[in-house]
């Protein structure tokens, strides 16, 4: 199944918790679905606010999520389960 | 909480899931029950203007009444068509979360690790979130489908109440002994069985987007607390 509908800040969390151990440009592309401009862009923003680091290992450049990440991911988590566990379940 | 967000995510899941068989399994009847409606009123006008004229009771009539029938059926075999096509790609979606899900609490994953681990988490915080994405993507498929859904049942319940009809009508002409009508009876109880189902589908679908339409609303509400640890987006 393809990834459907997005937002921004979902697109945010996917490469940032995706990244927690070091990944390459084209697996993040990859995993989270993304063309290699919007993946790029993506990148850049959450570079410049240092939420991900980018390294090079031997001939690899991999991005890494920083501990400055860790507030955001940790509030989209806690965000996202709490708006699941309150409010109606759908039952047949 | 998480554990209990775990419970509830599957519950729907499950619900979600068996809402996508129910309808496949309805719409393939109802399409089964409109070829077959085609191809019987279709002989029955052949079978009716070998005697020149097509009689109900007292009354001559063109064209007869199995004529629209059969268009009838025609407009529900391809009502049907579209409600199944719906149907499966809707299956096949939830489908795909199902075994997402599945793998990921099969492994002792999300329930065991979501008390606190990361990893945990992340798994279960990435199912939320794919599902959402798809109910984002899907939603007018879901629209769609209550509608078809709901004509489909409109459809078969008025082909019901006209065999019925039609039956009453042949009592006591020739041909129509106890057999037929008992053939005619059944028939008739499953296009309403058909056409009820067809109109209960919809309010459970109604039910599901309510659902999320709840949670995309509340999303855009924690969106806003995310803007600002984020200071903007791109």
């Amino acid at each position: 199944m393809r990834q459907g509908r997005r937002t921004e800040y979902e697109i945010y969390w996917e490469i940032l918790s995706f990244c927690r151990s070091g990944k390459t440009f084209t697996q993040i592309i990859g995993r989270c679905d993304l063309n290699s401009k919007n993946g790029q862009e993506y990148l850049d923003f959450l570079s410049e606010k240092g939420y991900i680091l980018r390294s090079n290992e031997g001939e690899r450049n991999l991005y890494k999520t920083t501990g400055k990440a860790g507030e955001f991911l940790d509030l989209f988590a806690r965000l996202y389960q709490e708006l699941f566990d309150r409010g109606p379940e759908f039952k047949l | 909480m998480a554990t209990n967000t775990v419970n509830k995510f599957g519950r729907e899941l499950e619900s979600f899931f068996s809402l996508a068989i129910m309808n496949i399994a309805i719409s393939g009847i109802a399409m089964a029950l409109s070829i077959s409606f085609i191809v019987t009123n279709l002989a029955a006008i052949d079978i009716a203007f070998e005697g020149g004229v097509v009689t109900i009771g007292p009354i001559a009539i063109w064209p007869a009444p199995q004529f629209f029938l059969a268009v009838l059926a025609f407009i529900a075999a391809g009502i049907s068509l579209k409600w199944m096509v719906s149907s499966a790609e809707i299956l096949s979606d939830v489908d795909d979360l199902r075994d997402e899900y599945k793998a990921i609490s099969g492994q002792g994953g999300i329930e065991a690790k979501a008390e606190g681990a990361t990893q945990g988490s992340d798994a279960l915080t990435s199912l939320i979130v794919k599902t959402m994405a798809y109910y984002r993507s899907r939603k007018t498929v879901i629209r769609r489908l209550s509608l078809i859904s709901m004509a489909g049942g409109l459809v078969f319940i008025v082909s019901g109440i006209w065999q019925a009809y039609s039956g009453l009508m042949s009592i006591g002409t020739p041909g129509a002994g106890a057999l037929e009508l008992g053939l005619v009876a059944v028939s008739v109880a499953i296009s309403l069985t058909v056409g009820i189902a067809g109109i209960i589908i919809p309010r459970y679908f109604s039910k599901y987007s309510a659902t999320w339409e709840y949670r995309l609303g509340e999303s855009a509400k924690a969106e806003e607390e995310l803007k600002k640890v984020l200071g903007g987006s791109r």
